[in-house]
């Protein structure tokens, strides 16, 4: 039995490095790659180190969230983890750096890998269980790592870990506006890749496995591969973001990453809906930028959160990317027919 | 060692008694009511308020905080409930979460964020058992948990309500064609969890640490228990409860590093899953 | 004015695609009407439509002078629609004594429909108080009747009564249908074989991919194996 699904694992590895080799860049990928980068690129120069800071610490909350999103909205797979999967390794990267005297941003990669191997970690007893028994489990392993590994000296200090200045190939990165295009490069790197990715044979075969796990599965796609799949690149996104997190933060505490926090992913990729990256980067906007941007002492910035949470889903149960098809769906009919029998709500699948 | 086993039996009636609110709820929307805890603690902040600061009578405070919470519960149902009905039960139960937040945030800027005294509705010097001092309070909450669950009983097996909500969670299209009025089941299902919620804070306020966030705290634990309970059964999900508390007792007894007793708990309830996918109940009706 | 239920220019559909389209029919009190249709026709669309589970995209539906169409189905069950739906839709954990007494919350006088009913289906008193989700299929479509006759209906829908029954069960349940009309209740029976109900009807229609074909008794239809090899069998055929 282990045999057999090691190699259709194998398998579905090999199709994936296919997938990602077969890609050829184009101009219009070019184009939509580079305008972004190079608009956020722009910011910097133009804002104070404390907003772009928070600009930072927003982008890196994206980079988590789309790990999510793919876990929830393609897979249909659920995780109250994910705070602890972007804050363990962060706290390890953080630790590692202060105690050898090693730059963080050298070590950021080890943080793709715990975020990973923590997904595997709830990917196998995802295996056994479903529905909302996979809610428990995640939400006692999010509980574990906060309660667990948060509380112990020898992971994140006795308060305040010295972390060694950034420097990469020789290269020092003293500044945040000298670290900054890191961060814009990690965004949009994660952002595309992941979309290059649902784009894929493979977006669509998780599709498949969300809306029918034994037609999936009768269609010849190895179902629990998938669903273990879907949380290991959960957690390797949340681990990307947790491990550049002491690169741009200097200092990290388990406070960064309170259990709520794990709330806050998962109502991001609800308010974000089914589909699109766009939606999710909407919805982070929503509600984590406007927590980071507004001071929270006044009332409307007090009660946006809910109240925006609570009001986007009513009216558009289908999230953002419900609301942006509707909208998109209704320019396409005004601008013109283009596609005939094609109406405004048809896009809502 | 028996006596963190007898404590933790009588913490796990807390949790028991949070977790049967979980799946009163459940059992007719089929989805996890996170605002569940919220909902407790501001009846739960009503009543100390009334009892406290402006000397109510006991019953009187008791009974407003438990209206404000069947209230609220109401209000959820249907501000966030009844419009996502047929969506998908993630997205109503982040819906859930919206609710809760907004409470929580209502709740700090109306009270601040610190814990605040609490004073347990019944005092004495309590009692002695297998060496354990224990008092009034815990003893009280013991009893109201298993007369709620006698009083659940009774509601859904011998009344025309609890009928009516039975069909309607197990096929509510079939019930409305039968002429039962779904959405009025569903509103008076959200304000007996809404009392059971204001009721159980009430009662466990004086229990630990009274701030704004000590339901929400305690929602974890609760929701384990109604997991490993079936969800679906409110004298399994009590059960749960405290079989849960003595595990946690235990466990704090053997192993007193912060965090152990979470990360046990963690590994003994995906132990419990794995062996049992389906909770350690089968569910009910 | 007659008291009858009338459907009229009903167009229903599940997304934009409308599945029926037009549709125009009547049933008076005391009538068996049958509705004949291929598999995907639209008869379980028509019936759930009617009950008022499924909104209409537009028309009207009339139970006797009152306009029942912005109702929903607990509504309609009041004013005397009731419905015998597609796979039975029984509540599995519930007795069927309890099928048979939550349905009767809206009847006036539940005790006598319900000595009725007992007596109509006789198999249900034997089978008080085992749980619907044990009980064979055919018993399972006793209850599922049962409970729609305890709503004491002015008009009863019935989607498929036949499915998954043997004939002679179907035919001994028809035959109990048939007598309870008696006590004034217009039936509207679904089904695909025309042969089943060829005792029962007193009217048919004929429902073609969407659209009502044809209406008539049986006999100025050409009877029932003429419909069958026309009608019904087109549908088999292009599938
Ligand atoms: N929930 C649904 N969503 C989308 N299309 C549907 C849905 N239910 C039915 N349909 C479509 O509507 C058409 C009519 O279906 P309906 O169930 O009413 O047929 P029917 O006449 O009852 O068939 P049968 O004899 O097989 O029961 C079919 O083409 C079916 O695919
Ligand atoms: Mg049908």
């Amino acid at each position: 039995m282990p045999n057999s699904t090691d190699t259709r694992s194998a398998s579905f590895a090999s199709r994936l490095r296919e997938k990602l080799r077969s890609h050829r860049p184009t101009t219009k990928t070019t184009l939509q790659i580079g305008l972004p980068t190079v608009l956020l690129l722009l910011i910097a120069p133009i804002t104070s180190d404390v907003t772009l800071f928070k600009i930072g610490l927003l982008l890196l909350f994206a980079v988590a969230a789309v790990g999510l999103h793919v876990l929830v909205n393609w897979a249909g797979e659920l995780s109250l983890a994910h705070a602890g999967m972007v804050g363990l390794p962060a706290l390890v990267v953080a630790k590692l750096s202060s105690d050898h005297n090693l730059s963080p941003l050298e070590l950021a990669p080890i943080g793709i890998l715990i975020g990973f191997a923590l997904g595997a970690v709830v990917a196998a007893t995802a295996r056994r269980v479903s529905g909302l028994y996979v809610t428990i489990v995640t939400l006692a392993a999010g509980l574990a790592i906060d309660r667990f590994f948060f509380t112990k000296p020898w992971l994140v200090g006795t308060g305040n870990l010295k972390l060694t200045a950034p420097r990469l190939a020789g290269l020092e990165f003293g500044s945040i506006q000298a670290i900054y295009p890191i961060i814009v490069v990690v965004f949009i790197g994660s952002v595309f890749a992941t979309r290059r990715l649902l784009d894929s044979k493979l977006g669509r075969a998780l599709l498949t496995v969300r809306s029918d796990p034994t037609i999936a599965q009768a269609q010849g796609i190895n179902v629990p591969a998938y669903r273990a799949a879907a949380y290991m690149f959960a957690g390797a996104l949340a681990g990307l973001a947790g491990g550049f997190m002491p690169l741009w933060a200097q200092r990290v505490t388990p406070d960064s990453f309170p259990l709520e926090l794990s709330f806050t992913y998962l109502a991001v990729v609800v308010v974000a809906g089914r589909g699109s990256i766009n939606g999710v980067l909407g919805a982070a906007l929503l509600i984590e930028g406007f927590r980071q941007f507004l001071s929270g002492t006044s009332f409307i910035a007090a009660y946006l959160g809910p109240v925006a949470l609570i009001v986007t889903l009513t009216r558009f149960p289908g999230g953002l990317n419900q609301f942006g098809r509707m909208i998109g769906g209704q320019l396409a009919g005004v601008v013109g027919r283009f596609r005939p029998g094609r109406s405004p709500g048809d896009a809502e699948g | 060692m028996e006596i963190s086993l007898l404590n933790g039996a009588f913490l796990g009636v807390i949790y028991g008694l949070i977790a049967i609110g979980l799946v009163v709820v459940y059992r007719v929307t089929r989805i996890i009511n996170f605002a569940h805890g919220e909902i407790g603690m501001i009846g739960a902040f009503v009543f100390a308020d009334l009892w406290l600061d402006h000397d109510l009578p006991l019953v009187l405070a008791v009974g407003a905080g438990i209206a404000v919470s069947a209230l609220l519960g109401v209000i959820t149902e249907f501000v966030v409930i009844r419009p996502l009905r047929g969506q998908p039960r993630l997205t109503v139960m982040v819906g859930t979460l919206g609710v809760s937040s907004l409470l929580l945030v209502y709740a700090v800027r109306r009270y601040s964020p610190r814990p605040r005294f609490a004073r347990p509705v019944i005092e004495g010097n309590g009692f002695e058992i297998a060496g354990l001092l224990v008092r009034p309070v815990q003893i009280l909450t013991l009893v109201v948990a298993l007369a709620i669950l006698a009083l659940l009983a009774l509601v859904m097996f011998k009344s025309s309500f609890g009928l009516r909500l039975r069909a309607t969670a197990l096929d509510s299209e079939a019930a409305a064609e039968v002429g039962v009025r779904v959405g009025r089941v569903s509103m008076g299902t959200w304000a007996i969890a809404g009392a059971i919620a204001g009721l159980s804070a009430i009662l466990v306020s004086s229990q630990v640490v009274f701030s704004a966030f000590f339901m929400s705290r305690l929602m974890l634990r609760a929701l384990a228990a109604a997991l490993l309970g079936g969800l679906t059964s409110v004298t399994g999900a009590f059960a749960g409860g405290i079989f849960l508390g003595m595990a946690e007792g235990v466990i704090g007894f053997q192993w007193i590093a912060p965090g152990a007793v979470e990360a046990s708990l963690a590994v003994l309830v995906m132990a419990v899953l794995i062996v049992r996918p389906k909770g350690l109940v089968a569910a009910e009706y | 004015m007659i008291p009858k239920l009338t459907v009229t220019g009903f167009t229903v559909g599940y997304t934009h695609v409308p599945v029926l389209r037009g549709i125009d029919l009547d049933v008076l009190p005391s009538e068996v009407v049958g509705i004949l249709g291929a598999n995907g026709a639209g008869k379980t669309t028509l019936l759930r439509a009617i009950m008022g589970t499924l909104p209409a995209t537009s028309g009207t539906v009339q139970v006797d002078d009152l306009d029942v169409t912005s109702m929903p189905a607990e509504d309609r069950a009041r004013v005397g629609l009731a419905h015998v739906p597609e796979g039975r839709r029984l509540f599995s954990s519930l007795t069927v004594e309890e099928h048979l007494d939550v349905a009767g919350l809206i009847n006036p006088d539940p005790a006598a429909t319900k000595d009725q009913v007992l007596e109509l289906l006789p198999k249900l008193a034997e089978r008080r108080r085992q749980k619907a989700g044990t009980l064979s299929g055919g018993e399972q479509q006793m209850v599922a009747i049962g409970r729609a006759l305890m709503t004491a209906p002015r008009y009863l829908l019935i989607d498929e009564l036949s499915a998954g029954l043997a004939p002679v069960i179907a035919q001994e349940l028809v035959e109990a249908l048939v007598r309870s009309r008696e006590s004034g209740t217009g039936v509207l029976l679904v089904e695909q074989s025309p042969h089943l109900v060829a005792d029962a009807v007193d009217r048919v229609y004929l429902l073609e991919r969407g659209s009502l074909v044809a209406e008539g008794t049986l006999a100025s239809l050409g009877g029932a194996d003429r419909i069958a090899d026309l009608y019904l069998g087109v549908d088999r055929e292009g599938a």
